[in-house]
């Protein structure tokens, strides 16, 4: 296998190559990856990432450095654990890696499958064809993360784990299909659960029912997890797992005010990309995570200080509602035509969320955090939290982009589009996809959509000029 | 059946006695009907409670895609179609909606009725397991809507006129439970499509009126029998709302008969009774959450599948229809397990039918129910 350029493309030193060959190949092995496919993810980076800067190097290898160590944790590791998104728990997984070394914790659907072998290698197709024979069904509105989640399990390209965690306070799929793999293959579940039942107008002062709810689910999480590693996850690992978790956070958002404040846009967003979807999970490699989000940090700044960017100066500036983990081209294919990004999806923490917290407990300072963000609350938080974004960043349009298989990120887009337009008086395009799974959408008839909006937009901002 | 056209006759001046009730100043408190709603709470404020139960339309699907996207739940979507509409009595009368938030389909009923009507909504959560931090959390959502009711009524809700309610509720599950049973002879003397409807009235009948319907038609049809049937069917899923009644009507039509159900929302449950000693919420709750049979969205999902693994032995049926509703989640997931434990345990065969509330389906789920009802004549495989 010639994986050299694709491993130099993805900031790995020729010795560091060598050393980790024997693992490379056993990686791509079990996951079926062959010369082919390393071309082509080679012509993906190429064509999606800035890979002049050293720091996107360094984040793509870590994504790939999270692929062969899922590809081998079972070998490597003494026992597995798997939780994916929505992530919050992850944080009590990253205390837990500090108690347990010797265990591997991953969210193997939700990053490094859709990260690495969808959006670098666009290799995801067969993962996803199994999770719809396996239950979740093609034409049934199941969420691709779970479809894959379901099919790499049910198709052996990961192992089993000894245990999963279900995050049941969001969205209901993850709970339903980790059901699904117990009834099938009896592995154990527990289950991180909750109720959105907020009233309407309640957030942003939101009461403490429901976080102490999710809070004390937590405890009894913790408490399985511990039993099936077989230690204790003590208190101050628990609170280096929080603190590793705001590092990677705060870093990150450094890197989205540097983008989103300049004019014109420095990179492209897909940048940010490879450091959002490490936010809220275990990663094997997290030092090195930090040090190229640091390491692009400064490389950005240079672009700003120098006035270069990706865009022309005074392009319309639109708030983007989604991350698409499994193809940069759609955020790509936006800046394409014409638009700048300042902000995107849930990158930016809302004067809200900045708000300490009330609660003391760990959990509860999680739960109380976490839900502060009004989209994942209730449909009037979403409402006044994306109508947030857009006055903040002072945004010229929204595209409230939505996965169209997650049943809560589908309810507010419709009234939000009316809400906003009421409120700033702001074009709004609501706009169907996908954020996991690319057989879903036509990236050509989205780009029509996108387009059109554009031409809008552009045309606004020169009658307003005038 | 005398006692079903004296329920006629109550139905039909129904509508017309509520909106009489309405100008008099009577709360209409309507209600998502997915058996988490203790009604007893809204009479002893002195309110009415009507279940908004309507289903099968599909204008009211059709009419919803201006306001939620179409991959959440078919039954959900109506209830925003159907109010938008503005062509159902009972959905235009409604002073205060109270939503149980079972799952994100249902959560998007409260949120749609939230920002696109003028009626308030009020919500109070489902936890998806039974553990006792679930239970206490289900308690205390009934401690807030008792307060909320007492507060948009202006009326305080005694135990003791709660305890009335709740003894009449009781008299009518025992009632549809009785009819229920009848149906576990050769020849029942209640179809599926009759005992359906008479369900389905008893989300908006006037509960006193209805209890002593039903008490008659109990002793009307004791020792009675119905035709034969080709076979015994028992129909599961999500949804069976009022006015979809294709599937039982199909199966019956077809020579089946319907003679059990088993559903999340749309069929009242009746199988167990409050126990009246003790704080009553704390009794609401142990009823309507604890011992109530589980939908498919929790776990863990065992008691459910349990459940109807019984009634399928008790009612001596030959087949299972799994009846489900596009884009419930929760649903379609479990069917792909809960066929084949079905089959590997009772070894009878699972059909599964999906709806959107199209027309379009009748002619092809006409045919397979057609061929069901005739294929699985003699139960096991």
């Amino acid at each position: 296998m010639k994986y050299a350029e694709l491993f130099r493309l993805c900031g790995f030193e020729p010795a560091e190559i060598e050393k980790e060959s024997p693992r490379i190949e056993k990686a791509f092995r079990k996951f079926g990856i062959g010369d082919e496919d390393i071309k082509r993810a080679e012509g993906r980076i190429k064509e999606y990432y800035d890979v002049e800067l050293m720091g996107v190097r360094k984040l793509l290898g870590v994504w790939m450095k999270e692929l062969i160590a899922l590809a081998l944790c079972r070998e490597e590791h003494r026992k597995v654990v798997y939780s994916e998104w929505p992530g919050v728990q992850n944080i009590l997984l990253m205390g837990a890696m500090h108690a347990a070394p010797d265990v591997y914790f991953g969210t193997p659907g939700s990053q490094t499958l859709n990260l690495v072998m969808g959006g670098i290698f666009d290799k995801l197709r067969p993962i996803l064809e199994a999770g719809e024979e396996t239950g979740l069904p093609a034409g049934s509105a199941h969420c691709a993360l779970w479809q894959t989640h379901v099919g790499a399990i049910a198709k052996g390209l990961i192992p089993k784990p000894d245990l999963m965690i279900s995050a049941g306070w969001y969205c209901d799929q993850p709970a339903e299909a980790d059901q699904l793999l117990h009834e099938l293959y009896g592995i154990p579940v527990v289950y991180l659960d909750g109720c959105l039942d907020w009233q309407w107008g309640e957030w942003p002062n939101i009461g403490t029912r429901q976080i102490k709810y999710v809070a004390g689910k937590w405890a009894k999480v913790k408490q399985k997890v511990e039993e099936v590693i077989g230690r204790e996850i003590p208190f101050e690992a628990e609170r280096q797992g929080l603190r590793d978790n705001a590092k990677l956070f705060y870093n990150f958002n450094t890197l989205v005010e540097l983008v989103g404040k300049a004019d014109p846009q420095p990179v492209s967003q897909t940048v940010t990309d490879l450091v959002y979807w490490m936010s809220y999970t275990p990663l094997q490699n997290r030092e090195e995570a930090n040090e190229a989000v640091t390491l692009l940090c400064k490389e950005v700044k240079q672009r700003v200080d120098q006035g270069k960017g990706v865009l022309p100066k005074g392009a319309p500036r639109v708030y983007f509602g989604l991350r698409i983990a499994v193809d940069p081209g759609i955020l790509r294919m936006v800046e394409d035509v014409g638009l700048s990004m300042p902000i995107i999806f849930v990158d930016w923490l809302t004067p809200q969320e900045r708000q300490k917290t009330s609660s003391v407990a760990t959990p509860e300072k999680v739960m109380e955090g976490l839900f502060r963000r009004g989209c994942l609350c209730s449909a009037s938080g979403a409402i006044d939290y994306f109508a947030e974004y857009c006055k903040a960043w002072n945004v010229d349009g929204a595209i409230l982009c939505y996965p169209y298989s997650c049943r809560p990120y589908t309810i507010p887009p419709l009234m939000a589009k009316k809400a906003i337009k009421e409120r700033l008086g702001i074009p709004v395009m609501v706009l169907e996809g996908d954020a996991y799974d690319t057989r879903q959408y036509s990236a050509g008839a989205l780009r029509t959509r996108v387009e059109t909006f554009a031409e809008l937009l552009k045309a606004r901002k020169a009658a307003t000029a005038a | 059946m005398e006692a079903m056209r004296t329920l006629q006759d109550h139905l039909d001046r129904r509508v017309g006695e509520l909106q009489r009730l309405k100008k008099e100043g009577v709360k209409i408190i309507g209600y998502a009907p997915g058996g988490y709603m203790p009604e007893d709470l809204v009479y002893a404020a002195g309110a009415v409670p009507v279940g908004l139960v309507r289903g099968g339309d599909h204008e009211a699907v059709a009419e919803s895609a201006a306001y939620l996207p179409r991959f959440l739940d078919t039954f959900c979507r109506s209830q925003i179609g159907y109010k938008m509409l503005g062509e159902e009595p009972l959905y235009e009368m409604v002073d205060l909606f109270v939503v149980p938030v079972t799952d994100n389909n249902m959560r998007a009923v409260a949120e749609s009725w939230s920002f696109y009507t003028g009626v308030e909504v009020f919500r109070f959560g489902v936890p998806h397991d039974k553990e006792d931090d679930a239970y206490q959390y289900y308690l205390e959502g009934l401690r807030m809507l008792r307060d909320k009711l007492e507060r948009f009524t202006g009326n305080k809700i005694e135990d003791s006129r709660l305890k009335d309610s709740i003894r009449l509720s009781n008299r009518m599950w025992e009632s549809l439970e009785k009819l229920s049973l009848l149906r576990k002879s050769a020849r029942p003397p209640v179809s599926g499509a009759e005992f359906a409807r008479l369900n389905h009235a008893s989300f908006y009948a006037d509960k006193p009126a209805l209890v002593n319907i039903l008490e008659s038609l109990c002793a009307e049809l004791k020792g009675k029998e119905g035709p034969g049937a080709k076979s015994r069917v028992l129909v599961t899923g999500s949804t069976l709302a009022m006015g979809d009644y294709k599937i039982v009507d199909l199966t019956e039509g077809a020579g089946g008969a319907v003679v059990i159900e088993e559903f999340a929302e749309g069929m009242r449950h009746y199988w167990q009774r409050v126990n009246l000693e003790g704080a009553v919420l704390e009794a609401l709750a142990d009823r309507y959450f604890r011992r109530r049979v589980p939908p498919a969205w929790f776990r863990p999902s065992r008691e459910r599948i349990d459940f109807v693994m019984k009634l399928a032995r008790e009612y001596a049926v030959d087949g299972i229809i799994w009846y489900q509703l596009m884009y419930r989640d929760g649903y379609d997931i479990q069917s792909f397990y809960f066929e084949k434990i079905v089959e590997k345990e009772t070894g009878l065969r699972v059909l599964k039918v999906q709806s959107d509330y199209d027309r379009s389906e009748i002619g092809p789920l006409r045919t397979r129910l057609e061929t069901f009802v005739e294929t699985v004549k003699g139960g096991r495989k």
